[in-house]
């Protein structure tokens, strides 16, 4: 038998393994819940892969062309193979293609080998540690076949590359069947192609969580086979790049969280296996081994603990930072939904805010009439049906808080400067339920966005501005899903609007002080809003000193997602992690826009930089030209 | 859970303090968390009043499962209904005060004299054990001011009065609240014919306060008095008649200006 005809053979049989593998592996996926998805998203792969996902990986340039050399030569090796021997061509001018793609991607292997040898933490070792060697063998085996294919070949020669093929190939062939880390170059194509939020691909940032069908007895995720299938497949698509865990904010304090462990784990509950295979760190303080899950067996403990999930702040940096556009957030919440809704189980003081927003719509349990206090002195009218105005201010629960009420009053004088046609909301205020459903409290959620969205449809308004991100996010993102369509600007955008307009004259700050900006997580990373924010600083002639992961990348100060309220203990504090941030860029002062990174960042304890909203500033400003 | 003594709950409708919206009393709702601990899934739950009360669907959150709902109808007297319902249930829990209505704390005492029972108030924890003899009694652990606890033993049945600080977690889901059911029963016949006052229902505007004598004492000796029990002033008056110690305490009532007559 010719060497050619082995390699034919052996294609063959390779193809044929990865295709069972698929099939076994899909198997696995289509037991989560039925997901709609457009078939069409499999011609818009290529796209989706080169634009979307490799705008995220190109942040990191050397993996990105690594990636591009191995993964580029091994695609254009595999065609030509397919074209050449797959199809008995055995054209000489193919061998020389395919030596110069097996060249290439060598090349790349390479770098693979290189990064491998030093890796830095966040990478996972295991089987993974082993792709460059199998990598090689593939391309080399490649290599010296069609190298030596034309001349005499010895018969040592030849077994030698072709075994070296074989054993490249069943790398390539067995990952997706045997959950090998090739795994990741099926499933992650499929991702692309039925991703559970195909919208993102279309420049929208889908952030907000979908509604639960709380009537059809939807109650969350339970076990893994209540995922979307979708959701299975994406799971499968890590790379276990621990690009989430870096930049992740519980991670980094110690709390029990690592989302690619998280997702690691639910690939174990996928396959009905355990987390003993998972050679990366793990949850700081949850040893390694001792969980298992299967399909349709609860995930909670067996496979994650709860204080893992109770321990996510939502601020979606590990979604922002995931090559492969996982969505950890969506599992984590799916995963407190069941916990919520069905047991009750929530820790710290999280069910005491939970029972008061379902018996006084506050999150502190005060009277609704008791929200405006702080707006009695500044002649402020108060939004009635029948009153038409042209912005309705919202304050959130921060009107509670004696810190954030000057952040309110110094917003509230802005507003009249620039003599804006504004009302409160007054009594009829409630909390919008944000924080009841990152806790999973649903129904909590549902039942106060729908007497919210009765209120606002009984006033006539034209837009809605409010300082908190989280009522900007659910308001702008969330309710209308549940029938509540509003135009909802954030406090920094309007008032750097009225400012680009002219109709607020500001001064220049007399804030002498290094300042930096800090990002919430609900204004940037939800709601791609950045600049707004910065354009306004910039008008009140303060220059930012930009801390290191500021912007889209911004780290959260620990304030979201119901955290504060579950509590769980880690090492450090998220916001003490921020203001050493703060520190490192040399700020004596911190900008934010939002209630609860100020009352986060105010919690420090220490030397530390004064915590100042824009607003606060802004209006600062205005007492100056005064 | 099949047990050989069975336990009720007495639930009632709660508010809010500073909402007015319709929820699990409170103190009720601890005392059915102490109920499920008892008796597991067995322990009935009862309500008298309307099976439209909106603050039932709380409880039933809470994990009641079944609520049993016995009307009032005219007459109005819980003590009586509760009393021919519940005459065959071992072990009573109530909470300590309601949220609405009267709100007197008195149902506990005014329901184990219906029955004839005795009525423990104030109760933190209770066990029921096997008796080495035969039967069951229940082991309870009392509240007592300033951090003492009394631990009693009491034999069945009996009805209990669980103190609101009772360590126990309130658990609140959604998908119980949905599953679970409420049940009506008929309305009982009232046995004792009282004629009703017309009374007409109103938010009260203040909670009565409790007399207090004003402290006039050190904070040393304050401090001594909040940490050791025996250290507390005052005549305990164990002889004389009952007028004598009347007025034994008029006069205490009179030098504190508590009363001015």
């Amino acid at each position: 038998m010719s060497v050619a005809v082995a390699v034919t053979v052996l294609f063959w049989v390779s193809v044929a393994t990865l295709a069972i593998g698929l099939a076994r592996r899909a198997r696995l996926w289509r037991s989560g819940r039925e997901a709609t998805v457009e078939w069409t998203g499999l011609l818009a792969v290529p796209k989706r892969y080169f634009v979307d996902l490799h705008h995220v990986v190109a942040r990191d340039p050397y993996i990105a062309n690594t990636h591009i050399a191995t993964a580029g030569g091994a695609f254009a090796a595999l065609v030509l193979v397919a074209i050449n021997y797959g199809l008995g061509l055995y054209a000489p001018v193919l061998d020389w293609a395919i030596l110069l793609a097996a060249a290439v991607m060598l090349t790349g292997v390479y770098f693979v080998w290189m990064r491998r040898r030093h890796p830095p933490l966040r990478l996972s070792r295991g089987a993974w540690n082993r792709l460059p060697y199998t990598l090689a063998a593939f391309a080399l085996g490649l290599a010296l076949l069609t190298l030596v294919s034309s001349q005499t070949l010895s018969a040592g020669i030849a077994i030698a590359a072709l075994a070296l093929l074989l054993a490249g190939s069943a790398e390539l062939a067995l990952g997706i069947g045997a959950g090998g880390p090739m795994k990741h170059a099926v499933a992650g194509l499929l991702h692309l192609a039925f991703h559970p939020r195909p919208e993102r691909f279309a420049g929208v940032r889908s952030t907000a969580l979908s509604p639960l069908a709380l009537s059809n007895n939807d109650f969350g995720t339970r076990t893994p086979s209540d995922f979307l299938w979708t959701e299975l497949l994406s799971f499968d698509a890590c790379v276990e790049c621990g690009k989430c865990e870096q930049s992740c904010p519980a991670f980094g304090a110690g709390q029990p969280l690592n989302p690619k462990k998280l997702i690691q784990d639910l690939v174990a509950g996928l396959s009905g296996s355990n987390d003993s295979a998972y050679a990366g760190r793990p949850y700081p303080g949850i040893p390694i081994g001792s969980h298992r899950g299967a399909l349709s067996a609860a995930i909670i403990p067996k496979l994650i603990e709860a204080e893992t999930v109770w321990s996510c702040t939502t601020c979606r940096a590990c979604v922002e930072e995931c090559p492969m556009l996982i969505e950890h957030v969506d599992a984590i919440v799916g995963m407190r939904r069941s916990l919520n809704l069905t047991q009750g189980e929530v820790p710290g003081t999280a069910p005491e805010t939970l029972c008061n927003l379902r018996e006084t719509e506050t999150q502190g349990g005060h009277a609704r009439t008791a929200r405006y206090n702080w707006v009695i002195d500044l002649d402020v009218s108060v939004a009635a049906p029948g009153k038409p105005v042209d912005l309705l201010l919202i304050a959130g629960e921060g009107a509670f808080d004696m810190r954030y009420q000057r952040t309110l009053r110094a917003l509230v004088k802005l507003l009249k400067a620039a003599r804006v046609d504004f009302a409160i909301l007054g009594e009829r205020e409630r909390d919008t339920g944000d924080t009841a459903r990152r806790l999973g409290d649903e129904a909590t959620f549902q039942a106060l966005a729908k007497r919210n969205i009765e209120t606002f449809a009984s006033l006539d308004f034209k837009r809605i501005v409010t300082s908190d991100p989280h009522v900007l996010h659910s308001l702008r993102n969330e309710y209308p899903a549940l029938g509540g369509k509003y135009t909802v600007v954030h406090h920094t955008a309007l008032l750097a609007e009225l400012a680009e307009q002219g109709k607020l004259q500001l001064g220049k700050s007399a804030e002498a002080r290094a300042l930096t900006y800090h990002d919430p997580c609900y204004l940037g990373r939800y709601n791609g809003e950045t600049e707004a924010p910065r354009a306004l600083l910039r008008k009140l002639g303060i220059e930012v000193r930009e801390m290191q992961r500021s912007g889209l990348r911004g780290r959260c100060c620990g304030g979201g997602g119901g955290a504060p309220l579950t509590d769980i203990p880690g090492k450090q504090r998220i916001p003490d992690i921020r203001m050493a941030d703060a520190r490192d860029a040399g700020a004596d002062v911190i900008a934010v826009a939002c209630p609860q990174c100020t009352a986060m960042l105010e919690g420090v304890a220490g030397a530390r930089a004064e915590v100042l909203d824009i607003a606060e500033l802004a209006a600062a400003s205005l007492e100056a030209r005064a | 859970m099949s047990n050989a003594f069975t336990v009720a709950v007495l639930i009632s409708a709660g508010r809010h303090p500073v909402s007015g919206a319709p929820r699990a009393c409170r103190g009720d709702a601890v005392a059915m968390a102490l109920g499920r601990r008892m008796a597991g899934d067995g322990v009935r739950v009862v309500h008298a009043g309307a099976a439209e009360e909106p603050s039932l669907q709380d409880y039933l959150a809470l994990g009641a499962g079944t609520i049993e709902v016995l009307p009032l109808g005219n007459s109005g007297d819980a003590v009586a209904a509760l009393a021919s319902h519940l005459k065959s249930v071992d072990v009573i829990l109530t909470g300590s005060n309601a949220e609405s209505g009267a709100g007197s704390g008195l149902l506990p005492y005014a329901l184990a004299r219906a029955l004839a029972r005795p009525v423990v108030a104030n109760v933190l924890e209770a066990r029921v054990q096997k008796t080495a003899v035969e039967g069951w009694d229940v082991e309870i652990r009392q509240f007592l001011p300033k951090g003492q606890r009394r631990r009693i033993g009491c034999a069945l049945p009996l009805v209990i009065a669980v103190h609101p600080l009772a360590p126990v977690q309130l658990k609140y889901a959604y998908a119980r609240r949905v599953s679970g059911r409420i049940e009506r029963f008929p309305e009982t016949p009232a046995e004792t014919c009282v004629v009703q006052p017309g009374w007409t229902v109103e938010t009260a505007s203040r909670r009565p306060i409790r007399l207090k004598a004003r402290e006039t004492k050190s904070g040393h000796a304050r401090m001594q008095a909040a940490v050791v029990a025996e250290a507390k002033g005052g005549v305990v008056a164990f002889e004389g008649s009952t007028v004598d110690k009347a007025q034994v305490m008029l006069n205490y009532l009179r030098e504190h200006r508590l009363v001015d007559f």
